[in-house]
């Protein structure tokens, strides 16, 4: 498989990524005003949140061979943002295992912390990749090119934008594993509490 | 941990459901980067001469303009390459893979334009470029070469040769070859770089990054002595 198609699929993933933010997203926004929304977001804890931690697992495991592969393989070399972003991500495969294996909400707290400061330097990358302005003065330095787009699919699928949509659907799954680690009876208890923020004893 | 078993007995979707359905999409996703890989990536194919051609270099190069001056530099006490003779660089035209010699012209001043294709500063400033002189052509005194380096094959914009194709650049271009010969060899230290010789050869000035029109307007200036 050429790297074409291996970055393709990447930023597919990227994508698909995305879709499920937004889905998550409407429904923990949109339930706050919507009783429909907010039995969605209930089946979302319910259902998806015991699985969470494991799927961010996954998720943190795929990002990290990912880019792994673009700099290995693809021979893309990462400049000072990615290795920001690469240092926020790489623990997150450990950070969700153990906080699947022990249903900790505390490890769900530290892996959404981490992972919003990892979408943090994304969202800036992202950014600067748009704005080239934003760091150099009109000027390309010839060894860290933080604003160069190495490579894009899709109109806008930038490496930064892959690593934006990854860390924002760790968010997504950190919050929903907390959510289902605080509220063990909300599979079966429809009135336990589902909104995160409602919870705060930890489990044992 | 929840086991599946726990799902069911509690009223919800198994666990491992959802790992199937993201196995699923996975799977879809992976077909579809197969199906359509070919469609999605660059139209233009590299000529021979992208990944760099064999350059040579006559004289002796210039120092790197130093890294905490930025902006157009015309004090020799700032920038030890004026007042030096630019070397002379020869290979492959970056447009046409003809061969290409970079060497002063007597009587004329030139600006030497070096320029890489992933370089996003580049790209804005190639296209200004040529605008410019479509509405406003350099004097007869006066020429434009340009340097096409820091080869990066497979990045953004790649290839040299369809990019300046693309942006109607017609002044000959030298492609530097992989090791950035002929980038070295001119002390390039950012991109876009200028560097200006009057008629004799001599360097006047250098400037590293975009410049406005008035500033390219300038370089012109320079380069007419």
């Amino acid at each position: 498989m050429d790297t074409e198609t291996v970055t393709l699929f990447f930023a597919l993933l990227a994508v698909a990524a995305q879709i499920a933010v937004v889905v998550v997203a409407a429904c923990a926004v949109g339930g706050v005003v919507s009783p429909a929304l907010a039995r969605a977001r209930a089946a979302l804890v319910t259902h998806v949140g015991p699985q969470a931690y494991a799927l961010g697992a996954a998720v943190a495991a795929v990002c990290t061979l990912g880019s792994l592969y673009l700099s290995e393989v693809a021979d893309l070399v990462p400049c000072r943002l990615c290795w920001y972003q690469r240092a926020a991500m790489y623990p997150q495969v450990l950070l969700f295992g153990l906080a699947a294996l022990r249903r900790s909400r505390r490890l769900g707290l530290l892996a959404a912390a981490t992972v919003t400061a990892g979408g943090a330097v994304s969202t800036y990358h992202v950014l600067l990749e748009r704005k080239p302005d934003l760091e150099a003065d009109g000027m390309c330095d010839l060894y860290n090119r933080c604003s160069t787009i190495l490579l894009e699919h899709l109109g806008y699928v930038t490496i930064p934008t892959m690593a934006l949509s990854g860390f924002a659907l760790l968010l997504c799954l950190a919050l929903l594993g907390r959510a289902a680690a605080g509220a063990p009876t909300a599979a079966t208890d429809p009135t336990a509490p589902t909104d995160p923020v409602q919870q705060t004893q930890e489990p044992t | 941990m929840t086991t599946s078993t726990d799902r069911n007995r509690s009223g919800g979707i198994p666990g491992w459901t959802l790992w199937v359905a993201a196995a699923v999409v996975v799977v879809v996703i992976l077909v579809v980067a197969v199906l359509f890989s070919k469609d999605s990536g660059s139209s233009a194919e590299p000529e021979a001469w992208d990944e760099g051609a064999p350059v040579t270099v006559t004289g002796e190069a210039l120092p790197p303009l130093p890294d905490d001056v930025g902006g157009l530099v015309e004090d020799p006490a700032v920038d030890a390459a004026i007042g030096r003779t630019v070397p002379t660089l020869a290979g492959t035209d970056a447009r046409t893979g003809e061969p290409v010699e970079l060497a002063p012209t007597p009587g004329k001043g030139r600006i030497l334009l070096v320029m890489a294709h992933w370089c996003p500063h580049c790209q804005a400033e190639v296209p200004r470029i040529v605008e410019h002189l479509a509405e406003s052509p350099l004097p007869d005194d006066v020429e434009l070469v340009g340097l096409a380096t820091r080869l990066a094959p497979g990045e953004n914009n790649y290839p040299s040769s369809a990019w300046l194709a693309r942006e109607d650049w017609t002044a000959p271009t030298l492609i530097d070859d992989a090791n950035t010969t002929a980038g070295v060899a001119v002390g390039l230290s950012g991109l876009p770089f200028f560097i200006v010789t009057d008629a004799e050869g001599t360097v006047v000035a250098r400037a590293s990054g975009e410049l406005t029109t008035e500033g390219f307007d300038h370089l012109v200036e320079l380069a007419q002595g």
